[in-house]
């Protein structure tokens, strides 16, 4: 296997225009005995190294693991929630971010959120000499492309998002993931939806209204999707009905203080 | 200049604070580098994937899983394996620890389980349950049900006093 390291625009566009993957940890590239014929790394890519967060948002360079990023967060940020729930602790200290985002498998934990975040990929590809950058979504316009930086805002249209994921078991696949971002003005609800699992790429979908009535407009509107099992709607009621649970519970609170 | 061409490295790994110069094909794991080249055989083979921890190792004093580390990349760190560690008072004490609650039974995946059990001691002397729990999570036992090793280690850290 050929190891390249990238540190040029014309570089990591020779290694795509060949075909070659871009490494981030290896996890999923590398697991179980894989050997592409070549890999090209950009840990080394000098435009964004590491993590950098001020009031506005976080920038996230490609050499940057899950690990890193969740002890960078605050504990209840809903990044650090999604993070805690990905793999094991040795797992996240080789998976980098960026190859999480990069990587558009049937269920990925981050995806949903980041998506509800607002962020932004910043990539190279073969079409222009300088990083581009576009909000992240599946599947990817361009391709192939190479990411070398990750940004996501600080700041969000929500007044609250979460995540919620199910397995069979801890090391199993994960069957459903689900972010949802709740916002509110007067009496009308707002919830966003992102969920993995269902089909190849992540379903996303708003329904709005009075707050008693979101759950079932939800459910009404899995219904209509015609294509979704009783068994996988009874899991994303369960599971949205959760969220809702706990948003009304910190509405209760917020109102107390 | 992006090396297109070559299929094999140069090397420089330093593993237990011995430096190897070395030279290996670009898709050696760190595993194979350790078992098969520099004969230490504590970290072992389980799965391959990144999901049993039997391979963990210490890589800047992190345990990762060195099946999924390709041994080019691992130039700049500072790897240790068990063996590397014979004279850690810690280890030393989690081993007798493992020891008297039977913690370790056929004792595949013990190095790691070692190794992840340290890491968490040193960087959270007083681990909660769940801390101890989420650690472990990393590694496949198929042994011991993993309670004599969450006993064993909760043993130490109640009596390990940080220098
Ligand atoms: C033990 C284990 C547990 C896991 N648990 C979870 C889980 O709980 N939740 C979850 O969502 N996923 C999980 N995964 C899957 C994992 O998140 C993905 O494999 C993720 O892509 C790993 O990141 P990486 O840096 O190792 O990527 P790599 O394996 O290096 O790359 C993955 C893919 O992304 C591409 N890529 C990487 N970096 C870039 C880049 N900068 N630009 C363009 N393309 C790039 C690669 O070419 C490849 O196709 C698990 C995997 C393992 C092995
Ligand atoms: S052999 Fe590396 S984690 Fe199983
Ligand atoms: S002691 Fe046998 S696998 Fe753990």
């Amino acid at each position: 296997m050929r190891w390249i390291e990238a540190h040029t625009i014309r570089q990591v566009q020779r290694c795509l225009s060949a075909n070659v993957p871009i490494v981030g940890g290896g996890s999923w590239l590398l697991s179980d005995g894989s050997v592409p014929e070549a890999v090209c790394d950009l840990r080394e890519y000098p435009w964004a190294q590491g993590i950098t967060g001020n009031e506005s948002g976080w920038m996230i360079g490609p050499d940057v693991t899950l690990s890193q990023w969740l002890q960078a967060l605050d504990s209840e940020n809903v990044i650090a929630e999604v993070i805690r729930k990905m793999g094991t602790p040795i797992f996240r200290r080789v998976a980098t971010v960026i190859g999480a985002v990069a990587n558009p498998q049937p269920v990925a934990d981050l995806y949903p959120v980041m998506r509800l975040l607002g962020a932004d990929i910043f990539y190279i590809d073969l079409h222009h000499d300088s990083i581009q950058h576009e909000k992240l979504m599946w599947p990817f316009r361009a391709n192939p492309r190479a990411l070398v930086g990750l940004w996501v805002p600080a700041s969000t249209p929500y007044r609250f998002i979460a995540f919620r994921k199910y397995t069979k078991g801890r090391l199993t696949r994960v069957l459903l993931n689900l972010g949802t971002g709740l916002a509110q003005q007067g009496d009308i609800m707002t919830a966003d939806f992102v969920i993995g699992g269902l089909s190849q790429w992540p379903y996303e979908d708003r329904v709005a209204g009075a707050s008693h009535s979101i759950s079932h407009q939800i459910s009404q509107r899995l219904r209509n999707q015609g294509n979704i099992t009783p068994f996988y709607q009874a899991l994303i009621m369960e599971m949205c009905d959760d969220v809702l649970n706990q948003w009304e519970h910190r509405a209760d609170r917020r109102s107390e203080l | 200049m992006p090396r297109l061409l070559k299929t094999h490295y140069s090397a420089v790994v330093t593993v237990n604070g011995h430096v190897h110069r070395l030279t290996v094909p670009g898709h050696e794991r760190l595993l194979t580098t350790l078992r098969e080249r520099l004969h230490l055989f504590s970290a072992r083979y389980g799965c391959g994937t990144g999901h049993c921890g039997a391979c963990v190792v210490l890589v800047n004093e992190e345990p990762v899983p060195s099946c999924l580390l390709l041994t080019v990349r691992q130039q700049k760190n500072r790897i240790q394996t068990l063996e590397g560690l014979k004279k850690d008072s810690l280890l030393a004490q989690l081993m007798t620890s493992f020891a008297e609650e039977h913690a370790a039974q056929c004792g595949y995946c013990t190095p790691g389980l070692l190794l992840s059990a340290r890491h968490l001691l040193k960087t959270c002397p007083s681990a909660t349950e769940s801390q101890l729990r989420e650690e472990l999570s990393s590694h496949i036992c198929r042994c011991t049900g993993y309670y004599a090793p969450l006993r064993a280690i909760a043993k130490v850290r109640d009596s390990y006093a940080v220098d």
